[in-house]
Order: C-alpha cells, then sequence, then structure tokens
C-alpha cells in the first residue's frame, strides 16, 4: 500500500530524505506541467519545477498538515511562476495577435479551426492550434492564468485553488468568469459557431 | 453575451435541476445565448485537449541529487526533558520562588495568606512536590535541583 503524502512528509521530518523522493515522483508531472502552462514551457520549465521541489524541501520543517500537501505544493508551484513571470517581464517580450498567420518552415501559413461538426470530444488538436491555445492562455495576466489553468487544464476545485492561491473563493469565481471570457475573444476564430443566415465560419 | 455567468456555471455543472431545466428553456428559446454557450463549450474542450507535459526523464534524479546535500529538515519538536531546556525550567522556578519570599510580607499579605484555605495549601504544596520531583529526578545532583527543592521545603 502507498504511503499517504502525510506519512512520507513526516518520515522527511523525521530524517529520512530518500523519502522525499516518493512525494518528487508522485507529484513531478503535475508541478512540471502546471509550470510549462503558467511560463509557456521552454528549458527552464524543468529548472523552475526543480526549484519548486528544492523550496518545498527546505521549508518542509514547518508544514504542519493543516492544508493538504498538494495543495501546500501548488500553492509554493504558484509563487515562484509569478516571481519568475515577473523577473521575465522586465525582459522585452514578442506578442502576436491570434488573426496573425504563423510561421512555419516552409513560409506562413493559417492555423485552421477544429472541424466541430464531428463530436466535440473527439476534436483533436493540431500542433498548431495547441500553440495558438498556448499563446492565448499566456496572454492572460498572471491571476487570471492561475485560476483557468488550475480549474480547467488541471482539475482543481474552487476550493482547493483558493487554499493554493490564498484567495476567497468568490475572487476564484469571479477570476475564472474573466479568464474564460478572455480566452473566448482570442479563441474565437476557432470555436466560432456557424449561425444559419450570419457569417460565422469554423 | 459572453458575460453570462449563467453559462460558465452550466459548464461546471454547477446549477441545480431546476436552473438547469430553466437554462435548457432559454438555450432552445435564444439562439444567441446557445451559439455562445457552444462556444464556451468549445473553449473548455481546447483547454482540455492540450497534451499534458511530460517532464525530462532525469528531473526526479536532479531534484534528489540536490535535496541530499541539503540539511535535513527535521522538525523540533519541544521537549522539557532535554537537559539545556530542564536546567532552564529549574532555574525560572527557583526566581520565581525566590521572588515570592523576598517580597516584603505585610499585614495585607498575611492577611491573604492566611484567607487561604487549607484545601487550596494542601493543593499548592502536592503541586510543588510533584514538580519538585520530575524536575530532581531528571536532575539528580545538579545544584538547581537542590535550590529547588531547599525553596519547595521552604514554602
Amino acid at each position: 500500500m502507498q504511503p499517504t503524502d502525510l506519512e512520507l512528509v513526516e518520515r522527511v521530518q523525521s530524517g529520512d530524505t530518500e523519502a522525499f523522493g516518493g512525494l518528487v515522483r508522485r507529484y513531478q508531472q503535475r508541478v512540471y506541467s502546471h509550470v510549462c502552462r503558467m511560463t509557456g514551457g521552454g528549458e527552464d520549465a524543468a529548472d523552475l519545477t526543480q526549484e519548486v521541489f528544492v523550496k518545498v524541501y527546505n521549508s518542509l520543517n514547518r508544514f504542519r498538515g493543516q492544508a493538504s500537501f498538494q495543495t501546500w505544493l501548488f500553492r509554493v508551484t504558484a509563487n515562484l511562476c509569478v516571481d519568475r513571470h515577473r523577473r521575465a517581464a522586465r525582459a522585452p517580450q514578442v506578442t502576436r495577435s491570434l488573426d496573425a498567420p504563423v510561421a512555419g518552415e516552409d513560409g506562413e501559413f493559417e492555423v485552421e479551426a477544429p472541424d466541430w461538426e464531428q463530436n466535440p470530444e473527439q476534436v483533436l488538436l493540431t500542433a498548431e492550434l495547441q500553440q495558438e491555445v498556448r499563446s492565448a492562455i499566456l496572454q492572460l495576466s498572471e491571476k487570471l492564468r492561475a485560476v483557468v489553468v488550475m480549474h480547467d487544464l488541471e482539475g482543481l476545485s474552487y476550493e482547493e485553488i483558493a487554499a493554493a492561491l490564498a484567495i476567497p473563493v468568490g475572487t476564484v469565481k469571479s477570476r475564472l468568469f474573466n479568464a474564460r471570457a478572455a480566452l473566448h475573444e482570442l479563441l474565437l476564430p476557432y470555436v466560432r459557431v456557424r449561425s444559419a443566415g450570419g457569417p460565422g465560419g469554423k | 453575451m459572453r458575460r453570462d455567468k449563467t453559462i460558465h456555471a452550466w459548464l461546471d455543472q454547477r446549477l441545480s435541476p431546476g436552473e438547469r431545466e430553466r437554462f435548457a428553456e432559454r438555450l432552445a428559446a435564444e439562439p444567441e445565448l446557445a451559439a455562445t454557450a457552444e462556444e464556451a463549450r468549445r473553449v473548455q474542450h481546447l483547454l482540455r485537449a492540450l497534451p499534458v507535459d511530460q517532464p525530462p526523464a532525469d528531473l526526479a534524479d536532479n531534484i534528489m541529487r540536490q535535496i541530499r546535500t541539503a540539511p535535513a529538515p527535521m522538525v523540533r519538536r519541544w521537549a522539557w526533558w532535554q537537559p539545556s531546556r530542564a536546567m532552564m525550567l529549574a532555574g525560572a522556578t527557583v526566581a520565581v520562588l525566590a521572588a515570592v519570599m523576598l517580597v516584603p510580607r505585610d499585614e495585607t499579605a498575611t492577611l491573604a495568606a492566611t484567607q487561604l484555605t487549607e484545601t487550596d495549601r494542601r493543593f499548592v504544596q502536592e503541586c510543588l512536590r510533584d514538580y519538585h520531583y520530575e524536575v530532581s529526578t531528571r536532575l539528580a545532583g545538579s545544584g538547581a535541583a537542590q535550590r529547588a527543592a531547599d525553596a519547595t521545603l521552604e514554602f
């Protein structure tokens, strides 16, 4: 039977350093994925994930189990992502309109919208469309991005997000609402519903 | 229209059965709302369909390599029986008892002391005796323990 998070934490707190490996293996994918979605990925994502776990380890003697380990881990991850974002914000950034053509190896091409006429659950994202969605997420403010990533991409509940970000549940709801409204605008070319007589399109 | 909060509650399946029924009626009657709701659902699908990023295969090893060089984050639980803390405790007890004994006894204080019932007096003495026993068994032979014992007996 797998030890619980709390059991592993207590073992680390008792001096069993190797028990931390169990927590790393259990959560490395979620933390890495969250970092990629918050920062846009790249080589820094692995470094930042490593930084998250080292920070968690170094402050594990202050963990008292009042919140779940996962919530605490997400809080550290979110804080480090914000720090990284602020550092990166000082460097000049290049942003691109979603309507602009994407440059490919053979020149520029338009990103095709998915075929929504088939079962939407079976709609697959082309690599280019994935890039468009990631780009749209990165255009959100860090506050909105954190909430929509945690809820819509990682499946955390309102309450878990509130605990991880140390904000009220009502704030989670309003940020999620605003984030979705912004994403709706940004991704409209790919999700537009064709109206019977209107000009819409896929 | 894209800012209709009911659409998001509907997407998250957080509407009550009654609310869901009323919203379904609205969707059927309002094509524009239905189109917006469908677009919102597609946006959510695009987000959920993003593949999960896989960490590098050596990430966990790299983390643990770094962890092993850091000091262990052991939790130090407060233990009164640790020698240094027990000494501090004994010293503090002696100081309190000495302060009580050195305070000039005026008539008021004498009167207050005589107002203690026999039960109160016995209770205080039992507490001090128990405490003295604990300290002296932990610090047998130390000067602090002897002073605590003397003070207790004198009291």
